[in-house]
């Protein structure tokens, strides 16, 4: 389960049975209950729950929608489609990443064609290549409508970056404001990028990335 | 800098918070740090999309959004990426709404091109104190080649500290060094300065259970598009033209308890216009549980000749323990299917000549 076991935040003053509000517990002189500050414990947990964000939704949208579409240069090797980033990504209290969940559309032009394409995930400054990544999910398509798919071999959606993967290559300093410090204050967060790479078993075919989603989760816990 | 925004949310020990334990400041301590990262750390104001429309050499064009940005949150993190249409190279300037500007320079090559950040530092806070949806703008010009954009995105760019303030501007950061160990534990009542010990916890968990406002805690922009009005969608369709080539997925928050059987609330907002007298519909419709086919559409009317932000909400509801639309859902792998709604989108003339569509955005506006 996630750090909340409630799944929500609970009104401190509309719980029945319960006489006094949140503010009245904390009034000078009245005694803290331990049941109240479980409540608040909860409801501070689930902004940890609540807090992912989409973090890439795109789908090809117009009256004639067309997608991000790639003609290759040779048969069976992976060839770059596209990239997303750099975007903020979220650590847990536990030093592990958010899970990623992933969602990709594609189609291509040829039925006799089939189609692979890689969605990995990786640090916002690495190097551009097919087999440096976080983490990646593979589809499979030889359909010429866009669609939706499914990932392949037992991959889920939901993808787990490596729990001992070391979070701290990851950080960059971006500059914010401060209440107190002077010029130039800096902040520091998780910047990832996502790249999609495609490969064809017929150099004559053409991809196309019809949509692509990624969000965060607080995952398993 | 007493109201610190860590990079981390640190996790308080539960076990510690029982009848006979002494209420324990460290434990509070952790919870505090969770509310100022929940406070600071911003959220997506634009979901990273492709807009695949072209920019001329010497021209420069401008995309209009409707953000819904974090009160605290002042500086704003943009990312361009693109390509040139063909052989050439392009010197590529990127400005925000508030004047800040980067450049690129971008080939053909577009796999390859780094992507142009400009960070938008807000002449004032983004919000006021109802929910209001900001318009701003972002432009892109070009010089040297005709370039086509691949991607836009908007990130809040997190805050280190915050003010410790229940009063305008309500920050409400709470004071770290009011809960470090060894000193007393104590009921802060003042109410203008409302951000010590355990009264500025529960005070700021109490405001964001209310989802009073401004916005204080991360909330979540769905969907994103908008393309410059040269490059609208344009309707004459009154039978309705579908024009996500997919169902868009998306799963909003949770934020209250099952035992309130909460609904959600999902604002969809488009810029659009119409040609000649009468009106004309941008509509939408929701798969609360993945399939939208079902769904009923909803419409947002449009009658001017000028390009107007209008929107509507849809109410999406909670069945207790069903999880469809909770932000939850996911945690647990089940198989490896984590759940999500989807949304379509489509443009309807009724009576006016046709419709003209520039930008969407889709929010959760939450319980």
């Amino acid at each position: 389960m996630a750090y909340c076991p409630n799944k929500g935040l609970v009104y401190l003053d509309n719980l029945a049975g319960f006489p006094a509000t949140d503010v009245e517990t904390v009034t000078a002189g009245n005694a803290l209950h331990a049941w109240w500050a479980t409540e608040v414990s909860n409801n501070v947990r689930h902004l940890i729950d609540a807090a992912g964000q989409h973090r890439v939704n795109s789908v090809a949208l117009g009256t004639t929608p067309v997608g991000r579409q790639h003609s290759f240069t040779a048969n069976n090797t992976w060839e770059h489609l596209t990239s997303f980033g750099p975007f903020p990504w979220f650590v847990r209290p536990d030093e592990q990443l958010y899970r990623p969940v992933v969602r990709l559309g594609a189609s291509v032009s040829n039925a006799a064609y089939t189609l692979d394409l890689r969605v990995a995930l990786t640090g916002s400054d690495s190097p551009l290549s097919a087999d440096l990544y976080l983490d990646k999910v593979e589809f499979t398509t030889s359909s010429t409508t866009n669609a939706w798919l499914a990932p392949t071999g037992g991959d889920p959606n939901y993808l787990s970056p490596t729990p001992e993967l070391a979070y701290l290559d990851l950080i960059q300093q971006l500059p914010t404001k401060s209440t107190s410090l002077g010029s130039n204050p800096q902040a520091r967060q998780v910047l990832l990028r996502l790249d999609v790479w495609a490969k064809i078993d017929n150099v004559l075919g053409t991809a196309n990335l019809a949509g692509l989603h990624l969000r965060e989760c607080v995952g398993e816990t | 800098m007493a109201a610190n925004v860590p990079m981390i949310p640190s996790l308080d020990n539960q076990a510690l918070i029982r009848i006979g334990y002494k209420p324990s400041a460290q434990t509070w301590a952790s919870l505090a740090s969770i509310v100022n990262w929940s406070n600071g750390v911003g959220c997506t104001l634009v979901p990273p999309y492709s807009p695949m429309n072209s920019i001329a050499t010497g021209t420069t064009v401008t995309y209009n959004f409707a953000v819904f940005g974090t009160y605290p949150n002042w500086v704003r993190m943009w990312i361009v990426r693109g390509r040139c249409a063909s052989a050439g190279v392009s010197t590529v300037t990127v400005t925000a709404d508030a004047g800040q500007t980067a450049t690129g320079i971008w080939s053909e090559n577009g796999t390859v091109n780094p992507p142009i950040v400009v960070f938008e530092t807000l002449a004032s806070r983004p919000v006021g104190t109802t929910p209001d949806y900001e318009p701003t703008t972002l432009q892109i010009g070009s010089d040297g080649a005709t370039i086509v954009i691949d991607e836009i995105g908007c990130h809040e760019v997190p805050r280190i500290d915050l003010l410790e303030t229940d009063v305008a501007p309500p920050e409400r950061g709470v004071n770290n060094y009011s809960l470090v160990s060894g000193r007393d534990i104590y009921a802060q009542t003042a109410t203008n300065v409302p951000s010590q010990s355990i009264h500025a916890v529960a005070l700021a968990v109490r405001h964001m259970a209310r989802q009073n406002n401004p916005r204080i805690h991360p909330n979540r922009t769905l969907f994103a598009w908008a393309v410059p009005e040269a490059d609208e969608l344009t309707s004459t369709d009154v039978g309705g033209e579908l024009i996500t080539e997919l169902p868009v997925p998306f799963l909003p928050q949770r934020n209250l308890a099952a035992i309130y059987t909460p609904s959600s609330s999902i604002r969809f907002l488009f810029r659009a216009k119409v040609t000649g007298a009468g009106n004309a519909l941008c509509e939408f419709r929701v798969g609360e549980v993945e399939d939208v086919s079902g769904a009923l559409w909803q419409s947002v009317s449009f009658s001017s000749t000028s390009y107007s932000w209008q929107s509507d909400a849809f109410s999406m509801s909670r069945a207790e323990e069903t999880d469809t639309a909770d932000s939850e859902d996911a945690r647990v792998l089940d198989g490896g299917t984590p759940k999500w709604s989807e949304f379509e989108l489509r443009m309807r003339l009724n009576t006016a000549t046709s419709v003209e569509l520039s930008s969407i955005a889709v929010i959760d506006e939450g319980t």
